[in-house]
């Protein structure tokens, strides 16, 4: 039987457009605005001041907290400012500008080969947190943070999403296709990190290169098995991809470690085998630049922080494009204009030319939010009590077990904006839990 | 650049739209319907059409007056107003169209609020309505006799029979108001009077054949067969009935390709159509015994195809979770057995569907989904 999780919807993934485009080096950028604000968790806090020289690969601010993230330069240069720039989130959020002086110099100890297999747990966990890594599927979980699971949680299986379900997005593809080397070794680090423990690789079943290459690579390792996976999404959400994968339910309310695993994103094991084994940080990525809305879809590796006009011109982003889309077109954010700087948490870029608006109508109950939602939630019931203000009453539908993944609002032939008004009362189930 | 528009994910939508559900359900209803127009001829299409129309311009009335947006496009309307047609008699006055067609959408659906917020389904809400109002009307208890049924029954020339039919069928316009002249038993009619009065001595007259003396053991399908029923007759459409009632095989052809097109679930016609073939057979009807039931009869005659596939599965007015869909399926089908064989109507699909509906919150109450994660008690 086909490993997979109940519910889920297919659309139509427009792969095609960039997936045979091997990734290519985006435009150096003459300046980088790198923001303090990549991931989840306290705000970065810098250590360098305007007017300061850094090297590429430099530490150019740490973590705020524990569950935070250190940011490096991508450049070599000067500082120029450290003042708030347009952010993806909507809000500007600080960010340090540094000028490119073209040198690519890299800084003291940086981009020199290590042996990680000599290094202690403890001194790969350093290291990791050192150089910055966040998740790089989009949800930017500090991964120092995912691979320091409290004493009493036994892990026993560590999982590498490589399902990319988004539609349009291929980077994790090609990341895989040209890189596989890269993306193993990070995953036996992790493995290794989490007590040696059982891997799996997740790749959907319209990747089939890369799942054939991927199997070829482990071959040699017997304790990672390379799973094939029906295309459907939200595999790549971590319950999903766990239930899928070991047939295993995260409780509600809890986190993969609650069921012995880790998920990680394989760029995430790309990021960590870099940060061990070269002793580079994370300064750059893979993203994809597709849609109707340019001339030339690709898949770039970008530096952080560099600008995303430039790149959109190099793909020839056409006229009258009225939508630009951070990440995939399911979970992704709509951008009022290109001038924005590029975040660890970007894995693609999403060109439209069309942005249709949609009339709502009243819920006619054909209940495909119900049967489609991978949470086993009553989507539309959750819509209904949002629209009439009842908020507190989504809770008893268990509004705080939703993923957010859209699929209710995907499959809605009555074009309610369902996902939306879960949100809203998301937050208003939180606040009022908050002032108790 | 040009504007860009800035809006919340998801930013892809499925192709399907309630316009698409719609106006396909409506398509897979047409056969059973020209069906009944060549059964019963161009005045049941006539006050078939008459019903959508009455249907339409309801609908158009009460958006206006209250001042919302038309929404006829959708062919939410069109579609009640063809199902209330359907189940129907064919000779129905033609003002009675325009009564049940409105009513449909009026009581039926406009006063909750339109799409989405009625209770019961609409076209049996305007069926319904009728029913009560027309309590003693001979049009909803005597049927049209179908010309020559025995004949084309027998095989010959079926179509140059129905095709004479069709060219008198406006010279009948008179015979079809006064319809007393040439009536016929319905065939569930027919079986449940003659299952009652057919074991005495002075019997019962079923369309032209005296049943009586009939000896104990009987079972409903030695009735059946006395009743001069056929079940390719019942299959086909060649019967007396209402307009898309005739039937059955057209109407399980549209519900199944609705069923792999995914706008009907499959367990709310599945669990409909056997619970009342099993209780049927199972039941006693009159004076026949226990487990004397004739399954097949009860499954192809009066309204249970359209009632199984068409009516208990709007969505509106049906249960949200498959375990929902069943419990309302199997309520469903009790109720129209028992409605069919103790009740005072030969047909109990109409209120069977109509009380299940009122059900529907109450069911949903209950029948949540498996929550992902739920932690296990």
């Amino acid at each position: 039987m086909a490993r997979t999780f109940k519910g889920g919807v297919h659309p139509h993934d427009y792969k095609e457009l960039s997936k045979d485009r091997p990734i290519e080096d985006a435009p150096a950028p003459d300046v980088v605005f790198v923001s303090l604000r990549q991931h989840i968790g306290a705000p970065s806090k810098p250590v360098v001041k305007p007017g300061d020289e850094v090297k590429k690969g430099q530490l150019i601010a740490e973590p705020g907290g524990f569950v935070s993230a250190a940011c490096h330069s991508p450049v070599s240069g000067k500082v120029k400012s450290i003042k708030p720039r347009p952010h993806m989130m909507g809000t500007p959020v600080d960010a340090i500008e540094i000028e490119n002086d073209g040198r690519e110099e890299w800084a003291e100890e940086c981009n020199v080969p290590a042996d990680w297999e000599k290094l202690s747990v403890d001194e790969l966990k350093k290291k990791i947190a050192a150089a910055g890594i966040v998740g790089l599927g989009g949800a930017t979980f500090p991964t120092h943070v995912k691979l320091s699971p409290p004493p009493d949680k036994k892990i026993d299986a560590a999982i590498l999403n490589g399902v990319e379900c988004e539609p349009y997005l291929t980077a994790d593809h090609r990341l895989m296709l040209e890189q596989p080397d890269r993306v193993l070794e990070g995953f036996r680090i992790i493995q290794r990190i989490l007590g040696g423990v059982k891997g799996y690789i997740g790749i959907e079943a319209n990747k089939p290169d890369a799942y054939m290459l991927m199997k070829e690579k482990a071959m040699k390792y017997p304790d990672i098995e390379v799973v094939m996976l029906p295309v459907k999404y939200p595999q790549g959400a971590e319950k999903q991809l766990i239930k899928a994968i070991l047939d295993r339910e995260v409780p509600s309310g809890g986190l993969p470690m609650d069921v012995g695993c880790v998920v990680q994103n394989v760029g995430t094991a790309a990021a960590v085998y870099d940060a061990c084994a070269r002793n580079v940080p994370l300064i750059e990525r893979i993203m994809t630049v597709t849609g109707d809305g340019v001339e030339r879809p690709a898949n770039y590796r970008i530096r952080i922080g560099q600008m995303l006009t430039p790149i959109l011109e190099r793909s020839g982003l056409k006229e009258g494009v009225r939508k630009l889309i951070f990440g995939g077109p399911m979970m992704g954010l709509a951008q009022a204009g290109p001038d924005i700087p590029l975040a660890k948490g970007n894995s693609g870029v999403v060109a439209m030319m069309e942005a249709p608006l949609f009339e709502p109508r009243m819920c006619i109950r054909c209940s495909r939010c119900v049967d489609h939602c991978p949470m086993g939630l009553e989507p539309s019931v959750l819509s209904l009590l949002s629209e009439a203000r009842r908020y507190l009453e989504m809770a008893e539908h268990d509004v705080l077990d939703c993923i957010e993944c859209g699929v209710c609002t995907y499959i809605c032939p009555a074009r309610r904006p369902i996902v939306q008004q879960i949100k809203i009362g998301k937050q208003k189930v939180l606040e009022a839990r908050k002032k108790k | 650049m040009a504007q860009l528009i800035v809006s919340n994910s998801p930013h892809l939508r499925t192709e399907e739209d309630i316009r698409s559900i719609m106006w396909t359900v409506v398509m897979m209803l047409i056969p059973a319907g020209l069906m009944g127009a060549v059964v019963f001829g161009w005045y049941a299409a006539f006050v078939t059409a008459l019903s959508v129309v009455t249907a339409a311009a309801t609908e158009y009335v009460c958006q206006k007056v209250r001042r919302i947006p038309v929404t006829l496009g959708d062919g939410s309307a069109v579609l009640a107003g063809l199902l209330f047609a359907y189940v129907m008699p064919p000779n129905m006055p033609w003002y009675v169209a325009v009564i049940g067609a409105s009513a449909a959408i009026l009581i039926g659906k406009q006063i909750f609020g339109g799409l989405g917020c009625n209770i019961w389904n609409p076209a049996l809400v305007g069926r319904a309505v009728v029913g009560a109002a027309y309590a003693s009307a001979t049009f909803l208890s005597k049927w049209p006799i179908i010309r020559n049924a025995a004949a084309s029954s027998a095989g010959g020339g079926w179509f140059s029979d129905r095709l004479a039919a069709i060219k008198s069928s406006f010279a009948n316009l008179a015979a079809n108001i006064n319809v007393d002249a040439v009536t016929q038993a319905s065939p569930l009619y027919a079986v449940k009077t003659a299952a009652r009065e057919g074991f005495t001595a002075h019997g019962v007259e079923i369309n032209g054949n005296l049943i009586s003396n009939l000896p104990p053991g009987t079972t409903v399908s030695d009735i059946v067969h006395k009743c001069d029923i056929s079940y390719m007759n019942l299959f086909t459409g060649h019967q007396v009935g209402c307009i898309g009632e005739t039937s059955a095989g057209l109407l399980l052809l549209g519900g199944i390709i609705l069923i792999f097109l995914k706008i009907v679930d499959w367990r709310i016609p599945f669990v409909y159509i056997l619970t009342v073939a099993a209780l049927s057979w199972v039941l006693p009807l009159g004076e026949c015994g226990w487990f004397a039931g004739d399954p097949l009869f009860s499954v192809l005659s009066g309204g249970l195809m359209i009632g199984a596939f068409f009516m208990a599965t709007d969505m509106v007015t049906s249960p949200l979770t498959p375990k929902g869909k069943v419990i309302f399926a199997l309520g469903c089908g009790i109720l129209t057995v028992i409605i069919r064989y103790y009740g005072g109507y030969p047909e109990g699909v109409c209120y069977s569907i109509l009380l299940m509906n009122t059900a529907v919150p109450l069911i949903d109450r209950f029948c949540r989904p498996k929550k992902f994660g739920e932690v296990k008690a």
